[in-house]
């Protein structure tokens, strides 16, 4: 090494050895307590802002709880992969009259500062603080305290919670697509939502003499589609700098990583529909959401097949399966189950798949078909994905997948002349009627299965619209404002149930003690309410399902038209445990 | 891979020797036709009947047996992927087309025909319009689109560097793009989601065979049928028409088609006139089969699909561009069928693209750098001129420039607030990002499409090692930034072999398979942290804590602060670590390379060494890009490294300029920060000037980038500093008088086409010829005498020159 060459790379050399004995001598670890930056410091687990919420600390790992044996067992469907343009967003329009989700907790309320005095329930209707909606929230004493804590954790004050509401931006064609469905809401239509429920909820809810204000900021940078979670977590970030909210609200389905980021935040966050359980458990007391977990609906979905298809033959398929499988009633049951080919997404399915081989061992093992949410390559795997299904004598399909992927899959299958049972899975919208329209129509009439949706009343009368004319306004809210609302209802019932000390804490214990709302049989059979409680390790609310089949015959409850899904008996909803069997006494089989 | 020669070597020998046996003069055309048939054949039953049959199904040899099933996948899956391998190629044919004429990869080119196309299916479905009518649509409005889109756009940047061309085809496809939506909403109004399930008739869906577990319609014939008529008249085009063999001519050297006469311009016009029809006819080919197109949007699996059978056929050959892209087709449908993993299926493509190139690597440099001479990569800015550069008044001025600069630097996180700190971090982590291109693309020449999935290694190593293992940050970024090199270096090595364009394809190949197949948990769960971990920020030397607040004097200085400063020193590492080998022999080294190899070789410049160093340069950087991304982002998620983001950093990087370092730095800026002005952001330009329209606009005025804007602002100053000072600065001064020689060129070229148009018209009589110089007609027996065609021998020697 010649002297010049040895004097051009000295500082480099020099550099690298200083740093070197930093490395061993100081070295520069991930920090152990981090919390998200620019909440951690704003003192609110701290003393910096004087909000002494007691919480202080919780924001650790290992106050998440997080645990690798727990996270092995974390089986996901959180949609969130992929590129279907469609696929996210159609499920973020939000269509479906979710609103009989609202109103949990309310029994935990009124332990801060009601004791001893004497409960005032002259408000109540029944056992529910109101009966305005569908789904109520129970009843809890109206509060005569007079010292709420105030300032008891970000976000909150003597006076005012401040609620989030999240939004994403939606591809401005994807968004004109679900505009002409009645799919898509406008900010107008938000901010018309967003008034009447804040004063809905400040008059009806017991809030320990708090306000609710919701804050929209779907200015947020945030695209559903394509997928860009680095700028979805900036604009998550920057939400929570600048709002210091105590809950967020995101009413969707995507980007798992920026719900990590808010229950890392510490703040109290509803959405992240169909995730796996350890998407929940893993935040707590931070993450929730209305819709059932992917863990719980993929075992939901496991027994239901148990119960109603297993040891048996395809009976509910076309005349003719396929030509080298065979005829309906003659070929004994193979399940194959269509999945998006990311990390959480197997998880489930591979869940689903252990169920039924345990439950089912003379049977073919269930047949597990990834498919890649690319909307350029949708229809071309669709083929292939077909031509495995037939190949592997497959006589039952169910697509634990976003709204759009079963319109191309649908497709494929009647244009290769295969009409296999079509098992519904429940989850991701599949079971909206207005959806269930843009699939094959050949292939859907063998559709049939449980369905998280409650039957859906006409849109004057859902809770959406009742809540807005409760609130003193004329006409009606955006076709697609009940999923919104489900979310603010169900955050003001868990504020409700927290007591006046609102802490995440006290979120958690509220929702924990309620017996929670809803159940076929407390509501008295309505179809309309769907059973909502929390349990130690069930973070998420829908609790139920019903059976539903397809009919090209049948109207729909939404708009009136054919064809639609028929809900069996009605409507009636069964909880995990209780499914009932012998499906084929209730679900005809079809004509074709 | 030294063993793939021979065995190609073998197949070409085989063609020729087949050649030489069978054809005469008059059959030529014929048996070598019926050559590539046999070869084609063979070559199916050796690739799919066996390997990929061996690898995937079931391939029983007698004594021996191969592959994961017990029975063979059925041929009908092979038979489905030829009819999608077909459309591929014809996007491949479109790119294959494009790039003879304009030496660039048509970005735009799967969305070139949409809008008519889309208009029509539209009006089949919708408005019961018959097929036959639908047809003249799709072809006229396909001519239509394609020549508007040659003279608005293309041709105004004709004279630009490639890779600015390059980047206005992904304008002119956002536009494009746009342009379908409305088209088809106009048609349709709101029933544009019933296009899921709408259906239509063709003349021929209505024959229908099964075979094996699919069914085939005349549709997928017609298919079929279409594409290889179109592939062969095209061939029979570019070898057997005027226009054709005019095209193949400026592929070969514009400069010197266009000194024989050839009208360049209406060559191109014609070139895209083509290439959009054929988009147009995919389009329309496409919805029989899988459906009604939903939305604009055709991304980049369809472009490296294309560009995949466009490299294999050597962008010049269209029957191989169809047989190769119905092999990439039935790889896709083997895998999809077989394994039921389709994220398999871009790393499978990259091995089949990486191998088919290898083997043909001789032909493809030639094919390459025949089109160097006329065209330039990019264009390069060049320093402050020596006369000027210890001039007082400029090292004031670069003191005070780097003052305010760093100031500036320094006052970002109060200047843009607490909120948006995160998206400074994120400009200086993507200029990092950038700086790699820089000095792969910029310098070195070699095209990288997948710079984000190197990041990506980079983030995974890092945040694998952070998370699960709790390593020093220095330690995780020196290990990722390793590993990014080594990865680089892989993807480099066939740059040994081939360059340019034709890397790029394996690169988007790579972006693709990063997420796809390396960022996947159950792969590479012993890597990555798991789905609800964090890579937190670190304790710098067990004192500087990067998640908490710090004062600093009279300043209270965010963590997120902190971590931009993090952020910008490692900037400035990377920006000094680049300056360095710019300036040094290397640098000199790597610039000459890009220009002419053959010059370096001989002056005893060992070509492989020297690119896998730039390669493991720009890899170590951009790997380490990608470690800070990781901490950055707090997690890892495969989808936010779709190839899209590479090629987003493509685009910000040429838009700022891709062979200067400050370019690739305003380039994040100007990509990242300008949505931040609230002010844009409210009346919505945002889109527009990041994107679409915004681009085209900002490249037409400044093709070197925005950093030629600011360099033109800089020797404006120093023209006038030094005409003040009375210093001579040959340099600058050339400037105007290059610029006034170009307008007399000019005047002279336009002249001469002219000239040349007026000689098409009247044919030469047979004993003359014409200038192409001063386009006189000349006799043939004075043509020794004339002053531009006199042999060299006779030109007098110039006095004491020395031969």
């Amino acid at each position: 090494m010649g002297r010049n060459t040895l004097r051009l790379y000295a500082p480099f050399i020099a550099v690298a050895v200083i740093q070197a004995l930093f490395i061993t001598v100081a070295p520069s670890r991930p920090a152990t307590d981090a919390v998200v930056a620019g909440v951690a410091n704003d003192g609110v687990f701290g003393a910096g802002d004087g909000i002494s919420a007691g919480s202080g600390g919780e924001i650790t790992d290992d106050s998440f709880g997080l645990d690798d044996g727990e996270l092995s067992s974390g089986d996901g469907l959180s949609n969130s992969g992929g590129s279907v343009a469609t696929g996210g967003s159609t499920g973020s329009g939000g269509s479906t009259s979710t609103g009989g989700t609202g109103g949990t907790g309310g029994t935990g309320g009124g332990t801060g500062g009601t004791s001893g005095a004497v409960e005032d329930r002259s408000h109540c209707k029944g056992e529910f603080q109101f009966d305005f909606l569908h789904s109520n929230p129970l009843c809890v004493p109206k509060w005569q305290g007079t010292d709420n804590g105030g300032a008891t954790y970000q976000g909150v004050t003597e006076d005012e919670i401040k609620v989030v509401f999240f939004g994403s931006i939606p591809n401005p064609a994807v968004d004109a697509i679900l505009a002409s469905q009645g799919l898509a809401r406008t900010e107008e239509d938000e901010e018309e939502l967003f008034a009447a429920a804040e004063e809905f909820v400040n008059a009806n809810y017991e809030l320990y003499g708090r306000q609710i204000r919701i804050v929209e900021r779907d200015d947020a940078d945030c695209p559903q589609t394509p997928p860009d979670p680095d700028k979805c977590l900036e604009a998550a970030r920057k939400v929570l700098k600048e709002e210091k909210p105590f809950m967020v609200l995101w009413d969707s389905g995507l980007y798992p990583s920026v719900f990590n980021e808010f229950g890392r935040a510490g703040v109290v966050t509803l959405g992240g529909w169909h995730f796996a359980e350890n998407y929940f458990t893993d935040f707590r007391p931070y993450r929730y959401d209305v819709f059932m977990d992917g863990t719980k609906s993929a075992r939901m979905l496991g027994e239901w097949y148990c119960k109603n298809l297993a040891g048996g033959n395809a009976t509910h398929s076309g005349r003719v399966i396929h030509q080298d499988i065979g005829v309906r009633g003659q070929v004994q049951r193979r399940l194959g189950i269509s999945v998006p080919d990311t990390d959480a997404n197997i998880r489930t399915a591979e869940l689903v798949k252990q169920i039924v081989a345990e439950c089912d061992p003379t049977a073919q093992e269930p047949v597990i078909v990834r498919y890649q949410s690319d909307i350029e390559t949708a229809a071309s795997q669709a083929d292939n994905t077909v031509a495995a299904y037939i190949d592997a004598g497959v006589t039952t399909i169910t697509c634990m997948c976003d709204p759009i992927a079963p319109a191309f899959g649908s497709k494929a299958q009647t244009k290769n002349n295969y009409f296999p049972e079509i098992l519904m899975a429940g989850i991701g919208l599949i079971d909206f009627d207005k959806l269930g329209r843009l699939y094959d129509s050949e292939q859907w009439t063998h559709a049939f299965g449980p369905s998280h949706l409650q039957v859906q009343p006409r849109h004057e009368d859902s809770d959406a619209t009742r809540m807005f004319r409760a609130a003193g306004r004329d006409g009606e809210p955006c076709d697609s404002c009940n999923l919104p609302w489900a979310y603010v209802a169900l955050a003001a019932s868990m504020v409700q149930g927290a007591g006046p000390t609102l802490t995440p804490a006290n979120i958690e214990a509220g929702v924990q003690r309620s017996p929670g709302i809803g159940g076929w049989e407390r509501s008295g059979g309505n179809p309309h309410v769907v059973k909502v409680s929390f349990a130690p390790d069930d973070y998420t609310g829908l609790d139920d399902v019903k059976e539903v089949y397809w009919s090209e015959a049948a109207t729909s409850s939404i708009d009136g038209q054919p064809p639609a899904y028929v809900n069996v008996d009605g409507g009636r909803r069964y909880e995990e445990g209780s499914l009932p069997g012998s499906f084929a006494d209730r679900i005809p089989v079809a004509a074709r | 891979m030294t063993w793939l020669a021979p065995v190609a070597n073998l197949g070409a020998r085989a063609r020729d020797r087949w050649v030489r046996t069978f054809a005469t003069d008059d059959t030529h055309a014929v048996v070598k036709v019926a050559g590539g048939l046999i070869i084609t054949a063979v070559a199916y039953v050796v690739l799919v009947e066996g390997l990929l049959q061996g690898m995937f199904g079931h391939l029983d040899l007698g004594v021996v047996t191969f592959g994961p099933r017990d029975r063979p996948i059925p041929r009908a899956i092979f038979v489905n992927g030829m009819v999608i391998g077909s459309l591929y190629a014809l996007i491949g044919i479109g790119i294959i087309l494009v790039y003879r004429a304009n030496r660039i990869v048509n970005f735009a080119q799967a969305q070139l025909g949409a809008v008519p196309a889309s208009a029509a299916l539209m009006l089949l479905a919708f408005r019961d319009w018959p097929y036959i009518v639908a047809v003249p649509i799709v072809l006229v409005g396909g001519a239509l689109i394609g020549g508007l889109v040659e003279v608005l756009f293309i041709r105004r940047f004709a004279s630009s560097p490639r890779l600015i061309l390059t980047v206005v085809t992904i304008g002119v496809g956002l536009v494009l793009q746009a342009l379908e939506f409305f088209t088809k909403r106009w048609i349709v109004g709101d029933q544009i989601l019933e296009s899921l399930a709408a259906q239509f008739t063709t003349p021929w869906n209505r024959f229908q065979w099964q075979y094996g577990p699919l069914t085939f319609t005349g549709d997928h014939l017609f298919t079929v049928a279409t594409v290889v008529v179109l592939a062969g008249g095209l061939a029979a085009f570019f070898k057997y028409t005027d226009i054709g063999i005019a095209v193949r001519a400026s592929a070969e050297n514009l400069d010197r088609a266009s000194l024989l006469g050839i009208p360049v311009k209406r060559v191109s016009t014609v070139v895209w006139v083509l290439a959009a029809v054929l988009s147009s006819v995919g389009v329309f080919l496409r919805a029989p089969l899988f459906g009604l197109p939903i939305t604009g949007f055709i991304g980049p699996t369809l472009l490296l699909y294309g560009l995949g059978a466009a490299v294999i056929a050597r962008m010049e050959h269209t029957p191989t561009a169809v047989v190769a892209g119905m092999f990439i087709g039935i790889v896709e449908g083997t895998v999809v069928f077989s394994v039921r993993e389709p994220t398999l299926v871009s790393p499978i493509i990259l091995v089949v693209i990486v191998i088919a190139l290898l083997l043909q690597r001789g032909i493809l440099s030639r094919a390459f750098e025949s089109g160097a001479s006329s065209w330039q990569a990019s264009r390069d800015l060049r320093p402050i001129p020596a006369e000027l550069r210890d001039h007082p008044a400029v090292r004031r001025a670069r003191v005070i420039l780097a003052t305010v600069g760093g100031l500036a630097v320094l006052a970002t996180p109060w200047v843009v607030g607490d909120a948006q700190i995160d998206t400074a971090s994120r400009v200086a982590i993507f200029s990092i990002i950038g700086v790699s291109l820089v000095v792969l693309t910029g310098w070195t020449g070699q095209i990288s499409l997948g710079q984000f999935g190197i990041a990506g290694v980079g983030a995974a190593v890092a945040g694998g090692l952070a998370s699960n293992h709790q390593t020093d940050f220095f330690v995780t970024l020196i290990v990722a930034g390793l590993v990014g090199a080594v990865v680089a270096v892989l993807i480099g090595l066939p740059a040994l072999r081939i360059q340019g364009l034709f890397l790029a394809v394996t690169t988007l190949a790579f972006a693709f398979a990063v997420p796809d197949f390396l960022l996947r948990r159950d792969r590479f769960g012993w890597l990555l942290p798991g789905l609800t971990d964090f890579v937190e920020r670190p304790v710098l030397y067990g004192a500087f804590d990067m998640t908490k607040d710090s004062r600093f004097l009279w300043f209270n200085i965010r963590a997120d602060a902190k971590f931009f400063y993090l952020c910008v020193v490692f900037l400035g590492l990377a920006l000094y670590l680049a300056r360095s080998l710019r300036r040094y022999r290397s640098g000199r080294v790597l610039i000459g390379i890009r220009d002419n190899p053959r010059m370096m070789q001989a002056f005893g410049v060992n070509l492989a060494r020297t690119r896998l160093g730039a390669f493991a340069i720009s890899g170590f950087m951009a790997a380490v890009g990608g470690a800070l991304f990781a901490y950055q982002f707090g997690q890892i998620d495969s989808t936010a490294f779709l190839p899209e983001k590479s090629i987003q950093i493509f685009l910000m990087t040429v838009i700022g300029g891709v062979s200067s370092l400050p370019g690739a730095v305003i380039g994040a800026v100007y990509v990242l920060m300008l949505p931040l002005l609230p002010v844009l952001r409210d009346i919505q330009l945002i889109d527009l000037l990041t994107s679409g329209i915004g681009v085209l606009i900002i490249l037409q005025t400044m093709p070197g980038g925005l950093i030629e804007g600011v360099y033109n602002i800089r020797d404006s100053w120093l023209r006038r500093l030094a005409h003040r000072e009375g210093i001579h600065v040959p340099s600058l001064v050339a400037d105007s008088l290059v610029d006034a020689e170009a307008v007399k060129e000019q005047d002279r070229l336009a002249a001469r086409a002219a000239a040349t148009a007026d000689a098409e018209l009247e044919p030469l009589p047979d004993d003359a010829l014409v200038c192409p110089v001063c386009s006189d007609i000349i006799p043939l027996a004075e043509a020794r005498s004339h002053p531009h065609l006199a042999p060299p021998e006779l030109v007098a020697p110039i006095p004491g020159a020395e031969r």
